[in-house]
């Protein structure tokens, strides 16, 4: 290797120390001493100090506490396996049906990616209350597992889609020209193929949710409460640091594993996912077309619903037992944005840099990687697993403990640098994950062919290189951008002042009972993140080369 | 990678980092000039900015808030300690301050204006006895009810918070979760634990076994979904068609009344909690000079007008007429239950794990090793004294107000 690339790399790795490595130290060190900002004090005043692990004990030795794991695994547990099964009939019409009907339906359920949990979880609260409290299960167990399951079922459909196209039907004639039944060639060949893909999507729900604040602080009853929403209790009601940090590293280790498990059964994936026009088995019986076409219209349905829930809500001021308000006006809008003016400048501002620096990221790791070799990607990607494995409550944490001190802490209280890198961090592994796909898929024979006609590298990477990937890039850098504008977990603590976002204003006007600003705020998100959905699915269509009826 | 793309990547970060200096430096040169005051409001924003504006028009500082819960106000408080970038911690109960408080994350000032006004500070109980926290103004605790849904199922006006466990009312109370509403419903219950403790003399482990009994009964009347805090609580209340009753200060049914429309009013029972709403300058405050300058307007007569046309409540200072519905202290003190702020804070894992236990059927009940658990974080109090609210005067306020 280079010294070019070693110290691509090495900036690289000064990155990631200061994005994920020392703020998830600086985070495990506060749930040793229990104050925040432990890391500092190390250096400055030691003796302040009370290293002990009783966090962990406590949490270990109280069926109260253990009992939040437990929740924590069955509700996010739950969430993969009803959203994969109510998934499938429709990634098996994206990916096995030619009609034009799945185009629409696609479009719909890629825009769902961009509403945010809390909000379907308000659309359903304001739902309730038109019904006059007679969707009381919303505020229970199966309520949350059911608010969660219809915010991840877009993330499931997409990688069993990607699965199912990917999978190479002659491998399966194949066996069973060679004598195997149709059981032995399903469980022997079908399956192994399909499993890299679906796993991957099962990882990315479980992370999604077990991470997720929000919703479990608006319907998650008494008795059932996980690790988010429980240390979020301890921070913010018992100012229990030392507990609320030792529950948010427990849970940082249960997504760590998961993706350590996927990692492990997904070693072809990257065979399984480059989109490379294999041969497929279309389905042609108009007695399962029908009913797939049907079933997966009810499910695109939801998305609307939501979308003129929210919109009706925030233009009115009342809407009590009527199937509609009652006072269509428009100063909820008003307040909303007199409130917080700067919130929708902020959200654009942040979520776009955070973007950029993503997608700059990882654009850097998987170019060097294609140039140099793979010597050092398997370090970046364990890295970048760290964070993936980080939700964004632990994020926002790990960052104000090590940064928020009178050196660095204008990075978090007056300008929105930390807020920015914090949404970098957080989606890292999705900007990361399009964009090697995309690189991957090149052919080494045309960076050889450049290489031979005399090119250089800088010629190369800008004029091969970019054009091919940049469907790639521009889908990571989209999702980056659209999954930042709905974070509420580490905005929360990164924000400065005059930078408060949309999904902050709006989640904190609900809970301070003012629903139709909430209602309003949420609104606007809606209307920036929504037609960005909308280009990322352009672009996905273009990167992963998907059969077209 | 050529040089062109390493020198490009070498002034990429050399942009970020001069950017960022640029920024500092603006800030550094600004920040001596710029007249504000950042505030987290445990208030709804639409009451508090129109309060808020009234100060920044009558003293030219432009105020920066941040509105929430108390709880989640408060621990942001504490995550900032090391770098604060808030000045003032504006409303919610001195529980939630006498807690904040051991965090050091107050700084201590004695506004002039009550700084003798020992009437007006409750003999001393409704401050910090070091001026980390003040009150401005002040509230009694009660029960917001929807007339129309009580009137529909055909059930009594409350007089007492006792009456709640009685299964009459079972399926139209909507309850507030104590551990995220820290200054109502906290309030609520820790009275109750006090109540049983003063009744059954401060014998703790009986006390404790009916104050449980009652949290169980209240709970098992109680309907989905339990509240995050009172403006939910009341909300959810104004838009039920069956919820008749929740917890809340009697200033506030008025309030939703008239700003929502809804069918609301306050019942006021016996034996309840005078509570104090109070305020903090930050231990740290960026823009201290304008801080103090917020608390003297508060304790102005032109602040305490406004807390009483704007928030419905009455003023902590003379001079200043108390709006209609609400009481004077003196009117109500010596008939309020002696309520302990600092008991509740001490009992705050008690109480909250009580609640949490018996919200989750209403139906189980505490395990041996939970109850222990608890049992842990009380510190013991002795509640001696014996007041009640006159109920004649109760009897008037609820004439006064149409409800008898």
């Amino acid at each position: 290797m280079r010294n070019k690339e070693l110290s691509i790399y090495a900036i690289i790795l000064i990155i990631f120390s200061f994005l994920i490595i020392l703020p998830l130290l600086s985070f495990f060190i506060t749930s040793l001493v229990g104050v925040p900002n432990g890391i500092i004090l190390i250096f400055t005043d030691p003796s302040k100090l009370n290293f002990s692990l009783s966090g962990y004990e406590t949490i270990f030795s109280s069926r109260l506490y253990t009992r939040d794991i437990t929740d924590t695994l069955i509700m996010s547990l739950s969430v993969v396996a009803l959203s994969f099964v109510l998934s499938l009939p429709i990634a098996l019409l994206f990916s096995r049906v030619e009609t034009r009907a799945k185009i629409v339906i696609r479009t719909i359920l890629m825009i769902s990616l961009a509403i945010p949990g809390f909000i379907i979880a308000y659309v359903f609260i304001i739902m309730n209350s038109i019904a006059g409290n007679r969707l009381d299960l919303i505020y229970s167990f199966y309520g949350l597992v059911g608010v969660m399951t219809i915010a991840m079922i877009p993330f499931m459909v997409n990688y069993i889609t990607l699965s199912f196209n990917n999978l190479d039907y002659r491998l399966v004639e194949a066996s069973l020209a060679n004598g195997n039944s149709k059981i032995r060639t399903f469980f022997g060949v079908t399956i192994p193929l399909l499993t890299p893909g679906i796993v991957s999507g099962m990882v990315i729900v479980f992370l999604l949710t077990t991470g997720s604040l929000s919703v479990p602080l608006l319907l998650a009853p008494a008795s059932f409460q996980v690790l988010s929403s429980s240390a979020y209790t301890q921070l913010f009601s018992f100012f229990n640091w030392r507990l609320a940090t030792a529950m948010l590293f427990i849970l940082f280790t249960i997504n760590l594993i998961a993706i350590i498990l996927q990692s492990h059964l997904s070693r072809r994936a990257f065979a399984t996912v480059q989109g490379k026009g294999f041969h497929q088995k279309m389905i042609r019986r108009k007695a399962v077309i029908i009913p797939l076409i049907i079933y997966s219209s009810v499910i695109s349905i939801l998305p609307i619903i939501e979308i003129s829930v929210i919109g009706l809500s925030g233009f009115s001021t009342r809407w009590i037992l009527s199937l509609f308000p009652q006072n269509a006006n428009t100063s909820s809008f008003s307040n909303a944005i007199s409130l917080y003016p700067f919130s929708i400048y902020s959200t654009i501002i942040t979520t776009i840099l955070a973007g950029a620096l993503a997608v700059l990221i990882s654009v850097l790791i998987s170019y060097n990687a294609k140039v140099s070799g793979n010597s050092f990607r398997r370090l970046l990607n364990f890295i970048i697993m760290l964070a993936f494995a980080m939700s964004n409550i632990i994020i926002g944490i790990s960052f104000l403990s090590l940064y928020n001190n009178k050196y660095t802490g204008f990075m978090i209280d007056k300008i929105p640098l930390m807020m920015i890198l914090g949404y970098t961090t957080g989606r890292l592994g999705y900007a990361s994950n399009s964009i090697s796909i995309s690189f991957d898929s090149l052919s080494n024979s045309l960076l050889e062919a450049a290489r031979i006609m005399g090119k250089k590298g800088y010629d190369i990477f800008t004029k091969i290189l970019l054009p091919l990937v940049l469907p790639g890039i521009l889908e990571g850098f989209l999702f980056v951008t659209v999954r930042s504008a709905i974070d509420y977990g580490s905005t929360l603590f990164l924000a400065p002042q005059n930078w408060y976002t949309l999904a902050l204003s709006s989640y904190g006007l609900i809970t301070t009972g003012e629903l139709h600003a909430g209602s309003a705020a949420a609104f606007i998100i809606l209307l920036i993140v929504v037609p960005i959905s909308a280009v990322i699915y352009f672009f996905r269509q273009r990167t992963f080369q998907e059969i077209q009826a | 990678m050529e040089k062109k793309a390493l020198i490009s990547v070498v002034v990429a970060i050399i942009v970020v980092v001069a950017a960022i200096a640029i920024g500092v430096a603006y800030y550094n040169s600004t920040k001596t000039t710029s007249k504000e005051v950042v505030i987290y409001a445990d208030y709804g924003s639409s009451l508090a900015s129109k309060y808020f504006s009234n100060f920044t028009n009558a003293t030219g500082i432009k105020v920066v808030a941040t509105y929430g819960a108390m709880g989640t106000l408060t621990g942001k408080l504490i995550a900032d300690a090391s770098n604060p970038s808030a000045d003032i911690l504006f409303g919610g109960a001195p529980s939630a301050y006498i807690s904040a408080e051991t965090n050091n994350i107050f700084q201590s000032y004695t506004p002039p204006a009550i700084a003798n006004q020992a009437e007006y500070l409750h003999g001393g109980l409704w401050r910090s006895a070091t001026w980390d926290w003040y009150p401005f103004t002040y509230a009694v605790l009660g029960m917001s009810v929807n007339t129309v849904n009580l009137h529909k199922a055909g059930l009594p006006m409350p007089t007492s918070f006792l009456n709640l466990s009685n299964s009459t009312y079972k399926g139209y109370i909507i309850m507030e979760n104590p551990s995220t509403s820290t200054t109502t419903s906290i309030a609520y219950f820790s009275l109750m634990y006090q109540y049983f403790l003063q009744k059954y003399d401060n014998v703790t482990s009986v006390a404790q076994s009916h104050f449980e009994s009652y949290v169980h009964a209240v709970l098992n009347n109680t309907i989905t979904p339990i509240q995050s805090d009172d403006e939910n609580a009341e909300v959810a209340l104004g838009q039920s068609s069956t919820a008749a009753i929740t917890i809340d200060w009697t200033y506030m049914p008025s309030l939703y009344a008239a700003e929502n429309g809804y069918t609301l009013a306050p019942a006021l029972p016996n034996a309840t909690v005078l509570g104090p709403t109070a305020m903090a300058i930050v231990n740290g405050a960026p823009h201290m000079a304008y801080a103090k300058d917020f608390v003297n307007w508060v304790l102005s007569k032109q602040g305490q007008q406004n807390i009483t046309t704007i928030f419905h409540k009455p003023p902590i200072i003379a001079g200043v007429p108390i709006p209609a519905g609400s009481f004077s202290i003196s009117q109500v003190q010596s008939d309020i239950f002696p309520y302990n702020q600092t008991f509740t804070t001490n009992n705050f894992n008690y109480i909250t794990g009580v609640f949490n236990n018996f919200t989750s059927s209403a139906s189980i009940h505490l395990s041996n090793n939970a109850i222990q658990f608890y049992k842990n974080a009380v510190v013991p109090v002795t509640i001696s004294q014996n007041y009640f609210i006159d109920t004649s005067l109760y009897s008037n306020y609820l004439k006064a107000t149409g409800l008898l």
